[in-house]
This record gives structure tokens, sequence and C-alpha cells, in this order.
């Protein structure tokens, strides 16, 4: 019997060397290149990769990916070192099963407010 | 479960760099930090440290990372460290160093922080550790790099290493020792590579990132206890 893929939900956040200005086309490509360098095609097609939610004024943004692969998915967000040559770092802050509970998280933790 | 950054190299002449690091360890959610000065110190001196306590909220802990390139040398400088309080790790080429260093009781840790370092790491050093009840660091500063085939090769090596030291139940920790700012990463993603990349349990490698390196900070902080003579030995007064 095949196990049922459960979903899991990552906060990230998004620290910019400089203000450094990238859309989220530009994001999620990058995402995938640091999967398929790290992990290559065997794992890229578990992964069910899906941006929820981004924001750019904040630097934070939700990804979406299957149960089985949330530390691939850190590993990869962490690996990420540029965008448009750039240094930039998407640090994994918190990992979840419901979208509920991220949003709370959001709220309550204060952690986009630091310089 | 606390997470600690075991190797941050920093200059304790210079606050502002320090300040810095240490505001960016803050923005990553690092709380445990082991500053490791530049030169190698007799002593930290206690204002330097009770100023970077004064920065920051993050706990932070000192080591003194020795530099050896013969026995003599070795001998010479292991001397000043007899009542250190702080970790006190050895780096060497040559393998009668590493054993010399694995049979002393004053040395915390064997590192082993870079692809050079890691090809004399061997089973009788791994035994007089175990024996000892020290430490061997592996760092995975080589995962910052753009050039694939060094990193390949480092990532190699050090899934031998690591191997090697599952296998022979030897303790180790797992360190970032990243030099610039932005390859910094919080301990806990470091596991999640460790375990992606390398293959390895993940309770083995939270166990290196945390658990392993508070023993290894109770074990340096237990040789200022005069009434400790060694681990279960200890003097009671007679009330």
């Amino acid at each position: 019997m095949v196990d049922r893929e459960r979903k899991r939900y990552i906060l990230f956040k998004i620290i910019k060397e400089y203000e450094t200005e990238f859309n989220k086309n530009e994001l999620i490509n990058v995402i995938w290149q640091s999967i398929w360098r790290y992990f290559g095609m065997n794992v890229a097609n578990k992964i069910g990769l899906w941006i929820i939610d981004i924001n750019f004024e904040k630097n934070y943004g939700i990804i979406r990916c299957s149960h089985k692969t949330k530390e691939i998915m850190i590993s990869a967000l962490s690996l990420i070192r540029e965008i448009r040559r750039k240094r930039i770092i998407i640090f994994p802050i918190k990992t979840s099963g419901t979208l509920k509970k991220i949003k709370k998280v959001i709220n309550e933790i204060n952690y986009f407010n630091i310089d | 479960m606390p997470y600690f950054e075991s190797k941050l190299k920093v200059d304790l002449g210079n606050l502002k760099d320090i300040k810095e690091k240490l505001i960016f360890c803050v923005k990553l959610g690092i709380n445990n930090v082991i500053l490791e000065p530049h030169n190698e110190l007799k002593e930290i001196d206690p204002k330097i440290k009770a100023k970077i306590d004064d920065i920051t909220s993050i706990n932070i802990y000192y080591r003194i990372n020795l530099h050896i390139e013969s026995v003599k040398e070795f001998k010479k400088k292991i001397r000043f460290y007899n009542k250190c309080s702080e970790i006190i790790s050895i780096e060497s080429m040559i393998p009668e160093v590493l054993i010399h260093a694995a049979r002393d009781t004053r040395v915390d840790i064997i590192s082993f922080s870079n692809l050079n370092l890691l090809k004399n790491l061997s089973k009788g050093i791994l035994s007089l550790v175990n024996q000892n009840n020290s430490f061997i660091e592996f760092t995975i500063n080589s995962i910052m790099t753009d050039n694939k085939t060094y990193q390949s090769k480092a990532f190699r090596n050090l899934y031998r290493a690591i191997q090697l030291a599952i296998n022979t139940k030897s303790n180790y920790i797992i360190s970032g020792d990243f030099i610039e700012l932005y390859d910094l990463r919080n301990p806990r993603v470091l596991a999640s590579i460790c375990h992606t990349i390398l293959g390895l349990p993940l309770s083995e490698t939270k166990k290196a990132l945390s658990q392993n390196i508070l023993s290894l900070i109770k074990r340096a902080q237990s040789r200022q206890n005069r009434f400790l003579f060694e681990e279960g030995v200890k003097l009671f007064k007679k009330d």
C-alpha cells in the first residue's frame, strides 16, 4: 500500500546583502537550481514544490512540499547563496503541517523586524 | 534542543567586527556560539569577555585553536593550558602530533577543519579520542563553494571520515567554520544538510551539533574544578 503523501509548509526568511530586487520567478528558479544541483532529478520529481506566499517587503515567504522531502527542501533553501550575483540567505524558520499554524507564527514572532 | 555554532573565528581586538557577526547570528536564530580568536592566545582577557557579553544576549563560549607542526612544539605549547577553562583544540598535518594530542587530557578537540587535515584521520586516533572522552571536529565550510569538483571531493572525504567516526562510536562534533558573513547558516539547517547530502541519520547530526557540544563545554569547565580529578573521580570535603 502506498503511503498517503502529506503536505508540509515551510516559513522562510530572506536576508539580502544589499537592497537587491528580484521577483517570484527568479526565486523559484534559484530554488529549483539548488534542488537540481544537490539532489538531482531523482528527488526533484518527489518534492511537489509550491510557493504559497511571498512578501518582498517584509522578506519572508511560505512554500509547500511533501512531508518526505521536508529536510531536502530545508537543505536546498539554505544552500542558495546568490540571486543576480548578490549574496542572499534563505533561512527556514518554521515547518508545519498546517498553514494556519504558520500564519500564527508570522503574527506571533517579531522575526521580520530585525534590521 | 540547543544547537551550537562551534567555530566562529573572530579578531578579539576588533569589537566592531565581533558585534557585526553576533548581530548576524541573532538574525539567523543562532543562540549559542563558540568564538575562536584568530591568534593563539594563552588566555582570553575577562574584560574582553565582559565587553562581548554586553553586546549580545547570545550564549557565548570560547575556544583556543592551536596549529602545531611538531611534537616538540605541542609539548611546549600545551603546558600553558593546564587549568584553562576554554575549549582547547589542536590542528596538525603531522599524524604523530595528532596521536600525542589525542592522548593528552588537556586537549578537548582534535580538529579536522579542511580537506588536507582529513587525510590524517585514522582508527588509532579515534580509539585514543574514545579512551580520553575528547572529541573529533568536522567542519562543513566546503558546502559554500562554487567549485563543484572541489565540493564533491570535500563531501566524499567528509562522508568517509564521519562514517569512520560513527563505526568506531567516537564522539564527534560538526561545526560551520564559515569565514564570510553571508556563508553563515543556522546549526539546525546544517543538521539537515548533513542528513540529506551526506546521508547521515538525522539523530546523529543533531547530536553532533547539540548534545556533544554541551558535553564538550562541560568537560572544559570541569578543568577548573580542583576537586574533580577525572570523569567519575571527585574529592568530597568532610563536613
